[in-house]
């Protein structure tokens, strides 16, 4: 498919996804199963991301012990618990990256 | 109070997230040349969808599986800003059409956590809408020139810095908060060691498919009240 047309139908389907709650077209109460169903849907869809980018380096090569992206995402989990910041997360997190990617080449 | 006391205060409360933002935006701009699309085709990009994480999913995905797996990919990592909809629209209601489409359209992560919790914290107010605008504006400048930025410069980047590691350690930011209750925690541990086998199985889907596996076994947790 196009690329173009693939971008605009992206477009389309993230605006209409925002739109649709705040049209009026849609009545309904959120409540019980559903409403916490929902909640954990961000959570099982950039999951997936995070342990793809984590656990898999260049040519779809799994690798764990000597994967300094590893460590780091490790000790970000940690931040993330202590200080609830994203900001903070991602900087220890790449420094600690940086870090340990060094070490593991020396 | 004014309108404009309330766009002033969506824009200030939103302007610290931006550091944030920005480096986020470059990131994008980085990895959407990188994976081939044309200087157009990223910053356009950045207007017509205006949603970070699917951007970058959009960029890393769009050559390695079918439009198909990247549409559903799309929609379901965007289905949350639904949840946004329904708990903003509980302090919008008087609102024209044209104001619907307009905040439906600013109605990002970043801007959401900002008025929100201004809405929860303050007494209605008929020109609630005009501080969602604020922070939504506020944010779409952000977006635009750091994906701007992203896309021009980003080859003076150099690759050895891995600065999209940003990404994943961003997410963790994100989701990591979100997990307090044993259903929750299940359910991202379930997708997340499911998603290593079926990407290593090369299986198109696997976004989705970890994710029904996590939401299966969430529902499963809330079912037999698994969930404190």
């Amino acid at each position: 498919m196009n690329i173009w047309i693939l971008i605009f139908l992206c477009g389309i389907i993230t605006f209409t996804i925002r739109f649709l709650p705040l049209s009026g077209i849609l009545k309904f109460k959120v409540s019980g199963h559903y409403l916490r169903l929902i909640q954990i849907i961000p959570i099982v869809v950039l999951t997936p991301i995070i342990f793809q980018a984590v656990f898999f380096i260049s040519d779809n090569q799994f690798l764990v012990v000597e994967n300094s992206k590893v460590y780091a995402a490790i000790l970000s989990v940690f931040i993330s618990i202590l200080l609830k910041n994203v900001i903070y997360t991602i900087i220890i997190g790449m420094m600690s990256f940086w870090i340990i990617d060094k070490m593991f080449v020396i | 109070m004014t309108k404009w006391y309330h766009f002033k205060k969506g824009v200030v409360q939103e302007l610290p997230i931006q550091i944030g933002v920005f480096p986020f935006g470059i990131i994008y701009g980085v990895i959407a040349i990188e994976s081939g699309l044309t200087i157009l085709q990223a910053f356009v990009m950045s207007s017509v969808i205006f949603a970070g994480a699917s951007q970058i999913v959009f960029a890393k995905l769009f050559l390695i599986v079918n439009p198909t797996s990247l549409l559903t990919s799309i929609t379901a990592i965007n289905l949350r800003h639904f949840l946004y909809g329904v708990s903003v629209n509980e302090y919008l209601k008087q609102l024209t059409l044209k104001w619907r489409i307009i905040l439906s359209y600013l109605l990002t992560d970043e801007a959401y956590a900002v008025s929100i919790k201004y809405f929860q914290s303050n007494n209605h107010s008929d020109f609630f809408h005009y501080h969602l605008l604020g922070s939504g504006l506020t944010l779409f400048i952000t977006w635009q020139l750091s994906s701007l930025v992203g896309i021009i410069f980003g080859e003076a980047v150099p690759s050895y810095l891995n600065l999209e590691f940003i990404i994943p350690l961003s997410f963790i930011g994100i989701i990591i908060p979100m997990l307090r209750k044993k259903h929750e925690i299940i359910s991202c541990l379930a997708s997340g060691i499911s998603s290593l086998i079926l990407y290593r199985l090369n299986i198109e889907l696997w976004i989705i498919f970890s994710a029904l596996i996590g939401i299966f076994l969430g529902y499963l947790c809330i079912s037999f009240g698994v969930e404190e």
